[in-house]
This record gives structure tokens, sequence and C-alpha cells, in this order.
């Protein structure tokens, strides 16, 4: 379960000013944190590797499947995605998602061993019975990454994964996302906690949104990064 | 890991079943005309003669269809809010039942306005099927080129005024006769169906609980929001398109034979989401069609005993359950 993601030449769409194309190759394991300012265009970035926008020119790619060519289903069995706000009013159970989740995922023989694991990896045994519209936010939004990861798709995208966290959640959920890069899957996630990142985080590259380019530093080789740092 | 089971619930299965069983065996046995057990017993099994005329042909068929209809709208009522999302959602949102007014205005008051002889039998049957399919064509039209939830609210809310306006200049022009017709059609009743429709109805209603229960995963899933399901696979535009066909035709079906039944579809997910406790779509689906079907015959039965009209009935007991479902929101700060 690993994928290779690479990035080739991809421009955003929504962004204004010029933006040099970008491009990266993100090996299995890795964790990307995408950072910068409100509104650069991290969502957007997220958005497109997800394959939900369109690029305005290059592509992103899975093991070599052009993300915003895949149907939903190949999709789902890609990558998962968490978006930055929980979802209120679902009256499903944090168990109820979990198995739904990896139902749907790419983990249909192991599911309530993927359940019970993944409720242990993101501390959320003591609410495992509680409908999502009962939880806290904090607790909602650990619930719904919890639901990416069960989904056990080689790569998972988090919008903002820490936005409603508090500090032993943000351990809790950072230490499953250490687990799951042992076992070879790829994380970006975009965050301006950058405290949080820099202490609690497996960060291997950091994309950082500027006022025209995105600029790289990497652990690992990066193709390309000089054109995005340079310009 | 303990888990709460999810099976091995049997009693509200068995309270619904009953419940239901007694509806139809009362509703059957004790009309207005009053029989005694002997020749209601003739009424049953043997053909021709007054008894077996009230039986075979008033009662069973009103019983049935109000089975069916009941059944047909709690699963319409069910998957409306889970299409929106939003637990005061019921089959009449969509403006299927406004289309079918204006097709029964149409149908009954046009023609009296022009002379014709209003209040043919058929002439509201017609109507309303007129209306309320025009609406459903109209809305998968709508569902083709837009993908949005928030537009087919609109619409729903502005066909119905729109309907609205269209039925008052009707009325301003109409006949004393064919007016009283189009009043009592909204009143609902399901005594002018017969067996045939009534069947029909039901086997409609059979038909969207097993494709809900074929679908019960993807429906779950969908209450997490539109992004989350495609994260998980789901197609949020199919999966809308469903919804929308699957209760479209089940509101559009019954209102045509029906009128427009009251609160029976936004109740129903309630009560039965409270007996079962549990809101997955496998655990709720046919619940909510024998839930229906059950209250439906009830509703239909004291109204009918009383004299009121269905939908006063229906609207007694409707109107506190949904106060219930709001205040308990409230309560709960959602």
């Amino acid at each position: 379960m690993s994928a290779h993601i690479s990035i080739h030449e991809l421009v955003l769409p929504r962004i204004s000013g010029p933006l040099v194309p970008l491009t990266l190759d993100i090996p299995p394991g890795a964790m990307i944190a995408v950072v910068g300012r409100n509104g650069c265009g991290k969502s957007t970035l997220l958005s497109v590797l997800a394959g939900l926008l369109s690029p305005v020119g290059g592509s992103v790619a899975y093991d070599g499947q052009r993300a915003d060519r895949m149907s939903i289903a190949e999709r789902a069995a890609h990558l998962a995605w968490v978006q930055s706000t929980p979802p209120r009013g679902s009256a499903l159970t944090v168990e109820a998602v979990l198995e739904l989740a990896s139902h749907f995922g790419s983990s249909k023989n192991a599911e309530q061993n993927v359940i019970e694991q993944t409720i242990e990896d993101f501390g959320l045994s003591q609410y495992a019975y509680t409908p999502l519209n009962r939880l806290s936010d904090g607790w909602a939004q650990r619930a719904m990454i919890a639901r990416a990861f069960a989904q056990n798709t080689p790569t998972v995208l988090l919008d903002e994964p820490t936005a409603f966290l508090d500090l032993p959640a943000k351990l809790v959920v950072f230490k499953a996302f250490a687990k799951a890069q042992e076992n070879g899957r790829s994380i970006v996630l975009s965050s301006h906690d950058f405290d949080a990142l820099d202490r609690l985080a497996h960060v291997q590259a950091t994309l950082q949104f500027t006022s025209s380019e995105i600029a790289c530093a990497a652990s690992f080789n990066v193709a390309g990064v000089e054109a995005g740092l340079l310009g | 890991m303990k888990g709460r089971s999810r099976t091995g619930r049997l009693w509200p299965w068995l309270g619904l079943v009953a419940f239901g069983v007694l509806g139809l065996w009362c509703s059957v046995r004790w009309g207005t005309v009053e029989m005694d057990a002997e020749s209601f017993r003739a009424g049953l099994w043997s053909k021709g003669g007054a008894e077996s005329k009230i039986v075979w042909g008033l009662r069973i068929p009103r019983s049935v269809m109000g089975f069916g209809a009941g059944a047909a709208l709690g699963v319409a009522g069910l998957l409306m809010q889970t299409l929106f999302r939003n637990p005061l959602a019921g089959p009449s949102v969509l403006g299927i039942t406004s289309g079918a007014s204006l097709g029964v205005a149409w149908a009954t008051l046009g023609a009296g306005a022009l002379g014709a002889g209003a209040g043919l039998w058929g002439a509201e049957v017609g109507g309303a099927a007129l209306g309320s399919f025009a609406v459903l064509g109209i809305l998968m039209a709508l569902m083709a080129k837009f993908n949005s939830r928030s537009g087919l609210l609109v619409f729903g809310l502005m066909l119905g005024y729109l309907a609205g306006a269209l039925v008052t200049v009707m009325q301003a022009q109409a006949t004393a006769g064919a007016l009283r017709a189009f009043v009592f059609w909204g009143m609902g009743s399901f005594a002018d169906a017969g067996l045939g429709a009534a069947l029909v109805t039901i086997a409609l209603a059979a038909v969207a609980i097993a494709t809900t229960w074929r679908f019960r995963r993807s429906l779950d899933v969908w209450t997490l929001g539109s992004s989350q399901a495609q994260s998980m696979g789901v197609d949020p535009r199919k999966t809308s398109r469903m919804l929308v066909i699957g209760s479209g035709i089940l509101a559009a079906w019954t209102t045509a034979w029906c009128g427009p039944v009251a609160f029976l579809g936004l109740a129903t997910p309630h009560g039965v989401r409270a007996l079962m406790r549990s809101s997955r779509h496998g655990d709720i689906a046919l619940a909510c069609g024998l839930g229906g079907g059950a209250l439906a015959v009830w509703a239909d039965w004291l109204a009918h005993l009383a004299g009121l009209p269905l939908n006063a009935v229906l609207s007694i007991v409707g109107a506190p359950v949904v106060i219930a479902v709001i205040l308990s929101k409230i309560s709960r700060n959602v």
C-alpha cells in the first residue's frame, strides 16, 4: 500500500498573480506540509491534488494515473481527503463512519480489524458509539481524520487537520500519522499551525506559498524545485 | 471492543407489524356501516351481496391504498430528509404536490369555468398525475443541467407560490360544485383509488424500500456531506439524482391517487428512527414503509369513523411531532 505521487508542471486555478509551475515527486511514506497565509491557495492545491479541481496546466498523478481523469471510485481507492470543517448533523456513530470508510476503502477483508485499530490509533474509544452530531467540533474532526485513514488508501490529503484540535489531540493525531507513514502511506496536509508541525510531525517537505510562487524545502530529492523557488 | 448490538432487537419489528395488521383489521372490520360478525364473514367470503360490496368494494381497497400510500410517503420522506440532510424535509418540498394541485385545479375548476362537466370521475386523478409528473420531469431536466440542492428547494418553494396563484385565479371563476370538488381533493383520501392502484402503490413502495436497502451504505455516507461522500467513492450527482427520482415517483403517484396527504412523509422517519434507535438506512428503510403504512391506515380509519378529513387527523397528529423534533434539536443546541 504505497503510492508514488508525481506533480508535473502544475499551475493552479483561482490563484491571483503569476504562479510558476510546480514539479514535485513525492515518494511513499512522505509527509508534505503545505503552508502559507489565509487565502494563498492551500485548499486549492489540495483540491487539485485530490482531482476535484482541474489545474490550469500540468498534472497530478498517483502511480502514473492522473487524478483528474480517475472515476470517483478509482479516486477513492487511491486517496482519501478530509475537509477543514467536520460535518454537522449526521447521526452516524463514529464506529459506523469507520465501518463505512473501511467498506468503501481498499481494505474489505479486514474490516473489523481496521475499525478497531483506527479507533485505537486515534484515541476514539470513549466516543466510538456516539453520533457525530453529539460530538464537539474537535472530536468530530478527529473522527473524520480517522475516517480517512480507515479508508486505507495509499495517500491521505488533509485540509487544516489541526484547526479544531487541542494539544493532546494533536499529539494523538500526529502519532497516528507517523504510524501511517511507517506503513508507506503518504500524507499531504495544509496548516498554518507551524509550531505543532515543527514539533510533532515528521514533515519531509514544506510547500510554502509566497506571493508569486510555491517555494519548496524538502529533505528528499525534489525535481524541478529550483524552478519553483526561483521563478 | 464492546459493541452495541445492532441486530437482535426484534420487538420494534413485531410492534410495527402488529400495529399495521391491527390497523388493517380494524379498518376492514368496522366502518360507517355496522356489521355483525356473521354478515362480516359473509361479506368477506362470499361474492355478491351488499356486505361483499362494502368489504371488497370499499373497505379493502381503501385500507390497502392507505397502507401503500403511507408506506410510499414514509420512504419518500426518508429519501427527502437524506437528500437535503434536513430533518424537516418531506415529500412535498420538491413542489410535486403543488404541481398536482395545479393539475387538479385545472381539471376540476378550469373545466367548470368553461362550463364543461366538472367533477367527472377520474378528473382529479388525471389532473394530479399530469401536474405531479410534469413537475417531476422539470426537476429531472433541472438536475441534468444543475446539481444544486438549494436550487431544488427554491424551485419547489417558488413552484408552490406559482401554483397557488394560478389556483386562486381559477377558483375565482369556478362554480360552487367545482370548488367543492377541489377542496375535497385537498383533504386527502384513500377511498377513490381502487384495489389495482392500491396494489401498484404497494409494489412501488416495495421497490423503493429494496433500492434504499441496496444503496444503504452510500446513503449513510451521504449524510456526512457531498465532499466526504465523494472522498469515500460515492458519486454525489448519481446519489442526489437517485434520491430525487425515487422520492419524486413515490410522491407523484400517491398524490395523484390520494391527494396531498399531509405530514406522513415528514413525521414517519422520525418516529421510526426513535423506535429503531438508528439512523442507518439499512435499519430504517423497511421500517419507514411499515410504519408509514400503519400510521396511514390508523389515521384513515379514525378519520373515517369520526367523519373528519384525512389531512385534518394527520395534521393534528403530525404537527406535534414536528414541534417535538424542533424542540429536541434546540435543547441539544444543534
